[in-house]
């Protein structure tokens, strides 16, 4: 389990496209309480590519330094 | 968009985007054979690859193939719809256990955009039920044994439901989760109009192609 049981998360849910997502992931604040989640309807327009593209704008977002452990959780719902 | 008289093979492509290739270059050209973006290729190609599939069977058949895509909607439906007739399906899947509002958006949506709607009874008890409650009816009704229930039980394919749909709607038919050439035939002898199969096209490309081939012979 890579979640904590005493914590509680915030899930964003990325639905519409790539760009709107960018637009989204650099406006998050980083925390290790929030989850972004890879949508079904955008998997499913860009493939799993998506996963790794909102995986590549998240890194590019928050420093290595602030990464202090694997925060993204994609969670294809289907 | 298909013709009630006439029945029809779908075949799922779920692998590779090069195995999908190679089994489009091993089917018949032929209007009587459906190709399906499988929802997980959707899933792991996007559009794009149900876009791919599309170009390879219209190239095949010289003329604009009809192309499924197994999206199995269970939410925000519409959205998905567009991306789906924009990348060239002339169908797309909703699953029946998905919200009424859901389905009945769905509908709406492909209608709009001129593609044919298909709704997907997978797990669900009694799909008439389903019907009854929607504003508009689809115009294909799927009857699903799913993977896992063919394979893990011995669920039988839901040919009864077929004539309790059919004496009150005017839909199609297909049936989903045979795999042989007697079940296929057994789907199309029992009033179905499509018959689907995946896994045997997926497992031996050539061998099963003959499973095509042989239907478009026998069944009409």
């Amino acid at each position: 389990m890579i979640l904590e049981r005493r914590k509680k998360y915030l899930q964003i849910a990325l639905n519409s496209d790539l760009i709107e997502a960018g637009k989204i992931i650099r406006n998050l604040p980083f925390s290790d309480q929030i989850i972004i989640e890879a949508g079904t309807p955008l998997i499913k327009t860009c493939g799993v590519r998506a996963i790794s593209r909102i995986k590549e704008i998240a890194l590019e977002r928050f420093s290595n330094e602030e990464i202090k452990r694997e925060y993204i959780k994609t969670f294809p719902s289907q | 968009m298909l013709n009630k008289k006439l029945s029809y093979l779908q075949i799922a492509l779920n692998g590779t985007l090069s195995e999908a290739e190679g089994i489009i270059g091993l089917l018949p050209a032929s209007d009587r054979i459906l190709v399906e973006a499988g929802t997980s290729f959707i899933k792991a190609y996007g559009i794009q690859g149900i876009s791919i599939i599309d170009r390879l069977w219209s190239y095949k058949l010289g003329k604009k193939g009809y192309i499924v895509a197994d999206l199995k909607c269970m939410d925000r439906g519409f959205t998905e719809v567009i991306a789906a007739k924009e990348s060239g399906a002339q169908a797309a899947t909703c699953l029946g256990l998905a919200p009424i509002q859901t389905i009945d958006l769905f509908i709406e949506k492909c209608k709009e955009l001129n593609i044919d709607s298909m709704i997907d009874m997978m797990n669900v008890e009694f799909p008439f039920e389903i019907l009854e409650k929607l504003k508009q009816i689809p115009n294909i009704v799927v009857l699903h044994r799913g993977v896992e229930e063919s394979e893990m039980s011995n669920k039988e394919i839901p040919y009864l439901q077929i004539h309790k749909i059919l004496e009150t709607y005017n839909v199609l038919i297909s049936i989903a989760g045979g795999e042989t050439f007697k079940e296929v035939r057994g789907a199309i002898f029992n009033d179905a109009n499509i018959a689907v199969v995946w896994k045997a096209f997926s497992e031996n490309p050539l061998q099963t192609a003959k499973l095509a081939k042989t239907f478009l012979r026998e069944v009409r």
